[in-house]
């Protein structure tokens, strides 16, 4: 050895911060330093601001509303407007009377039978049931006959057992356990209407109160029926415009009835309330054993009964339609925000760059040797990503919402069907914030598909076929396929973006094609995000496994 | 804290190849340490290791006597220059630095501290693309030395040098070694460290071929051939060989001749009166003495003739 006596060199400089913070301080210094990626982002979030505009500019459908004195037609049923504004289907039978002041009514109610499907389905189609799950029997107080009147009943149901329902959009179970038929109650005092349950009209079990604030004094009364109308999509590949809608009816048997407290004690009174479906050329018809009425489904051809008959015990009911919210078909919103999408791509491609540049250039090696803790890196790198991606999201998002809100009114898609929502509504939010959660996510994804192909090109193709690819699929394959795939990639997610309503009182043949999606927003979201964290998962075990 | 980086029967394996085979070696404070050895030696591999970049097969490389990825501030204890060319081009010279001081939680004042001193400062504001490769060295250079490190490593910093930055290099070098420093240079070129390094490891083949100063080296290779300039070729020859000696034509009129001192071949040349009119002991180059140790762990060799013929045209 040359020499002996070295003395080691010593820096007098102070060692800086260590830890995560500097990692996520170096990440973004990295990313901010780039002019090229920030203009792509900026970009990015112009395109997500101006195309959604531009399809919402575009949206002119032919299924948008045109409304009478009866009510509206949309996407072809009788929508009337019920409280707060709401839509709702109000198409029932009801045998009835009025009630003054307090007062209950009680009854023993069979569950609702099917009535078939007129016409019978085309051979091959799916077979029906010939009940229909939300078919309804029971007993009702309403504000008047008239459509869209404020209400509460209790009921049972095709093969959703005993609910309390009230004013559309309000759905309680009964406790369950009970076989039909079953006794049903409805108590008024003041606006509390009160429903109760029972198995043998001796001991009662409470369902649900609903209030009511704006029930007058005297109210109408009675037993209903209402079968909604069967949705058939044939599957097929390629879409499934294939849909028709028919009419069906179910029949339910009443008996012990008992009136208490302010009842007219005139004679029952069998009406159809939302009147608009029943043909104008087809008067009520007198029917053996007192049924009033048939009603002809003119768009289908084929006939329903509905009506009611008096018997030792007392009454037979038939009934079609259905008393519900109305959810459109088409969610005009979520399809305008498909135009989301060219920028979401530059985002998925700047969220590989993000980490494939650095395997390009060899940069990673440097990266790594300043922060030999790998696992820190990849985190400041998905939080600096997700946090530029969602940025550009939500300015996209933002500005683009109350733009095209306006446009889609002005374009004909209107209340009540489909409200007018602000930025700042519940439902504003939602898909603001949801657009750029799924934009930050999808940037996340890119990146951990970029440390695990360590290729460009392969990680944009990757995440395209896992977010976009599954929209694409949903409109061209048939829908109970369409739906898995929407239920399991990250593409579940985009059902944040959907503005509509959902009710799970209501059976909606509603197809991804129309922007539905099998998953509830939030739950859409938690699958993206078990994909992102899986996605970190494997990319952190990689690039700690691999040599740089 | 020890200034080092010792590397302890390291063995690093891609497939059936091995790169680098069970190498052991210290690079201690104060000195230049050459790394040297021909293309695909494993120069970088073993580099990649100390960095904690590679994970080895088989022993284990500390720095400052802990393994790198377990150093709290890594910049602060090694800086390393593996490839110049590791940049994104469109960031600018500064930028790059300022996101590597931030990953030590250094600050934009020693950023500016390492462009001065790497005489980068009216460039620093140009996009790394722009770059030559000879300020893409500086730069590297400038990276290393961000956290003042006790201990630097440079894989090639030569390349792509012009003659003054080469000197500059060489200079500078020197003068992080006379500041206690421990320096590991690789280069593939001996030359470029003949004058420069204080310590030799020879590396071929993944294996350690020398580690020695590069006095000890150059007299390695020197020891024992003696350069004959004579008329009588052919009589010199015969004479020589018969008494023991290795002879080899290296010219028209020179001879080279091993296994025989000076001494012994004037007294032979003597008893056969054969007249010369020189006669010297070889005194080798670095490059001289690097070829004839790495001649059988060159992986590309270029062509045997050339390799024997050189050594012949230096006195």
């Amino acid at each position: 050895m040359t020499t002996t006596t070295v003395t080691p060199y010593r820096s007098a400089q102070s060692a800086g911060r260590d830890g995560f913070w500097s990692v996520l301080r170096a990440e973004w210094t990295k990313f901010r330093t780039l002019r090229g990626w920030l203009l792509a982002a900026l970009v990015a979030a112009a395109l997500m601001a101006v195309l959604p505009v531009y399809l919402a500019a575009a949206a002119h459908g032919g299924s948008v509303e045109s409304c009478t004195a009866t009510g509206c037609q949309i996407e072809g049923s009788s929508v009337a407007v019920g409280p707060g504004g709401v839509a709702v289907l109000d198409s029932f039978y009801l045998v009835h009377q009025s009630l003054s002041g307090n007062g209950s009514i009680t009854a023993k109610v069979t569950a609702p039978t099917g009535m078939g499907l007129l016409p019978k389905p085309k051979p091959g189609s799916p077979i029906l049931p010939k009940t229909q799950p939300w078919a309804k029997a029971g007993i009702i107080i309403k504000t008047s006959t008239a459509a869209g009147s404020a209400y509460a009943a209790v009921m049972l149901t095709g093969s959703h057992g005993v609910r309390m329902q009230y004013d559309y959009t309000h759905d309680v179970a009964g406790p369950g356990g009970k076989a039909a038929p079953l006794w049903l109650r409805l108590t008024r005092s003041g606006p509390s209407l009160t429903g109760y349950e029972s198995a043998d009209g001796t001991h009662w079990t409470k369902i649900g109160t609903a209030t009511l604030p704006d029930l007058p004094a005297t109210v109408q009364g009675g037993m209903f029926v209402a079968s909604p109308a069967a949705q058939v999509v044939n599957e097929s590949f390629g879409g499934g415009d294939n849909m028709g809608v028919f009419p069906t009816a179910a029949t339910a048997a009443f008996s012990h009835l008992r009136l208490a407290g302010g009842w007219s004690a005139a004679a029952w009174t069998g009406s159809r309330i939302g009147g608009a479906i029943v043909s104008p050329d087809s008067p009520p018809v007198a029917r053996p054993g007192g049924h009033s009425l048939v009603h002809v489904c003119k768009t289908c051809g084929g006939t329903v009964p509905e009506g009611y008959r008096q018997t030792p015990a007392g009454f037979d009911v038939e009934g079609s339609g259905d008393i519900a919210p109305f959810v459109p078909i088409v969610d005009a919103v979520q399809v305008s925000l498909d135009g989301i999408l060219f920028g979401l791509i530059a985002m998925i491609s700047l969220g590989a760059l993000y980490i494939t540049a650095e395997y390009r250039r060899g940069m990673i090696r440097t990266t790594l040797a300043a922060s030999p803790h790998r696992s820190r890196v990849l985190a400041a790198k998905a939080i600096v990503i997700g946090l530029v991606c969602f940025a550009a999201g939500l300015i996209g998002a933002a500005i683009a919402f109350p733009i095209l809100e306006d446009k889609l009114q002005a374009g004909g898609w209107t209340g009540p069907a489909w409200p007018h929502w602000s930025l700042t509504s519940g439902i504003g939010l939602q898909v603001v914030i949801g657009t750029a959660a799924i934009v930050g996510l999808s940037g996340i994804l890119a990146l951990a598909a970029g440390v695990i192909t360590r290729r460009s090109s392969g990680a944009v193709a990757a995440v395209i076929g896992l977010v976009i690819v599954p929209l694409i699929l949903g409109i061209v394959l048939p829908p109970r396929v369409a739906d898995v795939i929407l239920a399991i990639t990250p593409a579940a997610a985009f059902s944040l973006q959907r503005a509509l309503p959902r009710y799970t009182q209501v059976s909606n043949a509603c197809a991804p094609y129309h922007g539905c999606f099998p998953l509830a927003p939030w739950t859409g979201l938690a699958v993206m995000c078990a994909w992102a964290v899986l996605g970190l998962g494997l990319a952190s075990y990689l690039l700690r496994r691999r040599d740089a | 804290m020890e200034a080092t980086i010792e590397v302890i029967g390291l063995t690093k394996r891609f497939g059936a190849v091995t790169a680098v085979d069970q190498l052991t070696f210290t690079v201690l404070p104060g000195q230049v340490t050459g790394f040297v050895g021909p293309n695909g030696a494993g120069k970088s591999t073993t580099m990649r290791v100390i960095l904690g970049l590679d994970a080895p097969d088989e022993g284990k490389a500390l720095v400052n006597g802990q393994p790198y990825p377990s150093l709290r501030h890594p910049l602060s204890q090694l800086g390393a220059l593996l490839d110049a060319g590791a940049l994104q081009p469109g960031r600018r010279a500064r930028d790059h630095l300022l996101w590597l001081a931030h990953s030590q939680g250094l600050s934009a004042r020693r950023v500016d501290q390492v462009i001065e001193l790497t005489g980068l400062k009216s460039a620093a504001k140009r996009r790394a693309g722009g770059y030559s490769l000879g300020m893409r060295q500086r730069l590297g250079i400038a990276a290393a030395m961000l956290g003042d490190p006790p201990v630097l490593m440079f894989d090639e910093p030569f390349n792509g040098l012009d003659p003054e930055g080469m000197a500059w290099m060489r200079g500078y070098l020197r003068s992080l070694a006379d500041e206690g420093r421990a320096i590991l240079v690789s280069s593939h070129l001996m030359s470029e460290l003949q004058d420069n390094a204080d310590h030799l490891l020879v590396i071929g083949r993944g294996q350690l071929i020398a580690n020695t100063t590069v006095a000890e080296l150059l007299a390695i290779a020197s020891k024992d051939r003696v350069m004959l300039r004579t008329s009588e070729r052919t009589e010199a020859m015969t004479a020589l060989a018969q008494a023991g000696g290795t002879v080899a034509v290296t010219g028209h009129d020179t001879l080279t001749i091993s296994g025989l001192t000076a001494q012994r071949i004037a007294a032979i040349l003597g008893e056969h009166a054969i007249g010369f009119s020189g006669l010297a002991a070889h005194q080798a180059t670095l490059e001289e003495a690097y070829m004839e140790i790495t001649r059988d762990a060159v992986e590309f060799r270029p062509e045997p003739a050339a390799v024997q013929g050189t050594p012949a045209e230096t006195p």
